[in-house]
């Protein structure tokens, strides 16, 4: 149905107002899933715990708001706009890799896969929402990257380059280059980068050993294959276009353009900026795959004959480290993203902590 | 805790009930079905209407696309703000104050086509009011983008493609898909819809409002950029001679801008803030003030960003008259006496702080911009009398406006005067409109609807577009960058929208 909202927003000179804010839509009707599930359970050896999920689902009239043009006086209504199918496979598996009495280890393992594909739009679209970063297309994953494509940077001067998709007579299209964003930031230059913001897969393995009294514990946790718009570096990686910022250290793989020839990562860097070179384009798309210590732990428990005499019936000393460890290619500060937006803008980075703890009993 | 726990088992219960009525109606919204059906829900819709003029994408977006393109302006330091862009005229198609600008003026034409469309011609003079005021909005809306997305009229007479005219009588269809009118058809439609607005509206009401003489000043200022002189001439006098407006007194004008507007018999129309609506850092007026609630300029960051001055140049032009009253819009930055600068640019640039954002009814970044007012009209009568040949009477309406600043003996224009100094009485017009209304969003449009140039010969950012700087630059009226590309994420949605070149 059609809304007029009434809010703080819609008043003007201290009379209340109310402001059209949703567009009706007679023809809505519920998002159908049709979903096939199969999961196993299996036991082995009383030491090995396997459950497996396999599913399939496919989401019709899948309910999504569709940006409109502003003639329409709205920014979006609510439609469903075709169909969507996710498939994938989640496990989870523990083993007791050693059971004895003084020595114990157990390992556990999970994972998810997951792929997704949008299988077709009504009305015979392309795009749901075209022109965005993650526009919707028939036949990509919903969550797949469409940008300017970033060209690298000209040996001769150092301007910053992207990839201009041009048609000849024929219909035939054409890959050139340019140093002109504004003629890559449109329909026709705009790719499929193959990228998308969902990884391809993730999870997490724990181990924990006990020998005696000790105990050591460790969590890591991974995500892979997905692609990750660095936002930050709009501001901090900018080849001097603003002096307000940092600028960035450079990992060492990457280069600046400093004369004709230079075969470099980065544009010459210029006072207020070299041809928008910051401008959205997949030169800030970066592989957010990780993998990270969440936590690792070692503990002692008091031996219960030194307790008995104290009245405590247990006690343990130990050590724990969070995120102690990131294996990542991503440039700093973080990989770490919500992995529906992949994008990371002015992250915080995950901090490091090393607790020393003791835990007491009566 | 046993206790706590079925008290939470109970309001649960209560509130899945609740949810279960088959159609849940919103309490903050209105099926827009009822929304329209009496006298007093279309005037809340048009309250809601104007309101969106208030939110910043659209008021403040506006306002950086209008004025900093001008030679008033000076940027102290490059920001990652997309209003750089604006003021450097390094545009981008995806800029961000570009789309929240065509976005929020078409959602006000959007909303005031509901209500055009729910009232007959025929309605009482209440209802025949609102649809006169969203009438307004519309054309307001039509005219700004026009201004701000498409070439100067005089510029092969409007021939050019303009901007989407929407009405409301388009389909759904027509909506999504619509293409650019000529420039020339754009000033058709506003001038019918504020002709037809002028005459619905026969209420009074206050400056934050559309009333029938603020049809008519619009008309003046839309004719004077057609260049239709004697339309101008004849609406700035229906205006003028209407006695509902006065300019402010020599001693009421420094506070002009201070003042809440209802009280201001100068302003026409303004988009009202109020109190409660002070927008603090994000305010227009942060970007140009920096200081205390008494006016007193302080370091950046203390009350604003502080990072946008007066430009050295109408700085020096405005001081030419040291008793000038307009030189207390500026609040050069001083410390014992001595002018501060910006360092992050070679060379400085002087700190002019402007407070005609700031300061209202006491609050540091609170301002309701005025976006057409007497002073503005006895200017068009000028220009247009000056461009008829009427050289005395265009030097009589800037001498009125002079007196009020507080100028007075050869300080003031004679036809003379003016010829011994080599300007024409359109050079005198221009030259005090630039004085009386910097600032405001005119002068940019000023130079470029007379095929004047805007030209910077003093610091600021522009000097960064060339290495090594250059503090001159020159943009003239023929430049393509003296519009805003249209934006992209709207081509993107409606394949007909053309680009600018």
């Amino acid at each position: 149905m059609g809304l007029y909202s009434l809010s703080t927003s819609s008043s003007y000179a201290g009379q209340p107002g109310a402001a059209p804010s949703q567009k009706a839509n007679p023809n809505l009707t519920w998002e159908k899933q049709k979903a096939i599930n199969i999961g196993v359970d299996i036991t082995l050896l009383k030491r090995i715990d396997l459950s497996i999920d396999v599913y399939q689902k496919t989401a019709e009239d899948l309910l999504y708001r569709k940006p409109l043009p502003a003639t329409t006086g709205y920014s979006f209504i609510f439609e469903n706009v075709g169909s969507v199918r996710n498939r994938g496979i989640e496990f989870n598996l523990t083993t007791k890799n050693i059971l004895k009495r003084d020595f114990t280890w157990e390992t556990n393992l999970n994972m998810s896969f997951n792929r997704n594909k949008v299988l077709s739009l009504n009305a015979g679209a392309l795009y749901s929402n075209p022109g965005a970063a993650q526009p919707i297309g028939v036949g990509h994953d919903m969550d797949e990257w469409n940008l300017p494509v970033w060209a690298g940077v000209d040996p001769a001067n150092g301007d910053p380059l992207w990839e201009k998709i041009v048609m000849d007579a024929n219909g035939k299209r054409y890959v050139t280059y340019t140093n002109n964003y504004n003629s890559v930031a449109n329909a026709t230059s705009r790719q499929y980068l193959g990228k998308s913001s969902a990884p391809k897969f993730s999870g997490g393995i724990s181990n924990t050993v006990t020998y005696k009294n000790f105990t050591l514990s460790a969590f890591m946790n991974f995500v892979y294959g997905n692609y990750v718009y660095n936002d930050t570096r709009f501001y901090y990686d900018n080849d001097g276009n603003y002096d307000s910022y940092n600028s960035m250290v450079f990992p060492k793989e990457w280069t600046r353009w400093q004369k004709a020839g230079d075969i470099a990562t980065h544009p010459r860097a210029l006072p207020g900026g070299n041809k928008l070179s910051n401008a959205s384009s997949s030169r800030y798309l970066e592989d957010g795959s990780y993998i990270r210590l969440r936590n690792i732990t070692l503990g002692y428990n008091l031996p219960a004959n030194l307790l008995g005499k104290m009245k405590i019936s247990s006690a343990r000393v130990f050590i724990s480290g969070d995120n102690l460890w990131t294996g990542t290619n991503f440039s700093p500060p973080d990989p770490e993203v919500v992995l529906s937006s992949g994008v990371s803008s002015f992250r915080y980075p995950t901090s490091k902590k090393i607790l020393f703890g003791l835990s007491v009993s009566f | 805790m046993y206790k706590y726990k079925s008290i939470i088992l109970t309001v649960t219960l209560a509130l899945s009930l609740t949810a279960c009525k088959k159609n849940f109606e919103p309490s903050t919204a209105i099926d827009e079905n009822s929304a329209l059906t009496n006298a007093a829900d279309i005037e809340t819709a048009t309250i809601g209407t104007y309101a969106v003029l208030r939110n910043p994408s659209y008021v403040r977006s506006s306002h950086f696309l209008m004025e900093y393109p001008t030679d008033e302006i000076a940027q102290g330091q490059n920001s990652s703000d997309d209003l750089s862009r604006a003021y450097r005229y390094n545009h981008i198609t995806t800029s961000g104050h570009a789309t929240n600008f065509w976005v929020q003026a078409y959602f006000v034409i959007g909303a005031a086509n509901k209500i055009i469309a729910a009232i007959p011609d025929n309605s009482s003079a209440d209802l025949r009011q609102l649809k006169g005021e969203n009438l307004f909005l519309r054309a307001m809306m039509h005219f700004n983008l026009v201004r701000v997305f498409r070439r100067p009229y005089p510029q092969n007479s409007g021939d050019n493609p303009g901007v989407p005219i929407l009405k409301e009588d388009l389909t759904e269809e027509q909506k999504l898909t619509i293409a650019r009118s000529k420039v020339k058809d754009v000033y058709a439609s506003v001038i019918a819809d504020l002709t037809s607005a002028a005459d619905m509206m026969t209420l009074p009401k206050a400056n934050p409002f559309a009333s029938k003489q603020v049809a008519n000043a619009l008309l003046s200022r839309v004719y004077l950029y057609m260049e239709n002189n004697a339309k101008a001439i004849e609406f700035a006098d229906k205006v003028i001679n209407s006695g509902n407006y006065t300019l402010l007194s020599q001693s009421e004008y420094p506070n002009y801008f201070k003042m809440a507007p209802e009280g201001n018999s100068e302003t026409i129309f303004c988009i009202r803030h109020t109190k409660t609506e002070d927008q603090d850092f994000s305010a227009i007026g942060s970007m140009y003030y920096s200081g205390d609630a008494n006016g007193n300029p302080a370091g950046q960051a203390q009350s604003g960003w502080g990072e946008i001055y007066a430009s050295k140049k109408y700085y020096d032009f405005l001081s030419i008259n040291p008793t000038d009253k307009r030189q207390v819009f500026l609040s050069p930055y001083r410390i014992n006496g001595v002018l501060q600068y910006n360092t992050r640019l070679t060379p400085n640039t002087p700190m002019y702080y402007m407070n005609k954002y700031n300061l209202q009814e006491g609050i540091i970044n609170l301002s309701s911009p005025v976006y057409i007012r007497l002073a503005e009209l006895y200017l068009i009568r000028a220009e247009a009398n000056a461009k008829l040949g009427n050289a005395q009477l265009a030097l009589d309406d800037v001498n009125l406006i002079r007196q009020r600043a507080g100028l007075s003996g050869t300080a003031l224009h004679t036809v003379a005067s003016i010829a011994l100094s080599s300007k024409s009485a359109l050079d005198v017009v221009l030259e005090e409109r630039w004085l009386e209304l910097a600032f405001e969003g005119h002068r940019a449009y000023d130079l470029f609807r007379n095929g004047r140039s805007v030209v910077r010969n003093y610091p600021g950012t522009h000097a960064l577009n060339v290495t090594p700087n250059n503090i001159n630059q020159t943009i003239t009226a023929a430049d393509n960058r003296v519009v805003f590309f249209i934006p992209e994420s709207e081509r993107a949605k409606n394949p007909n929208l053309t680009q600018n070149p």
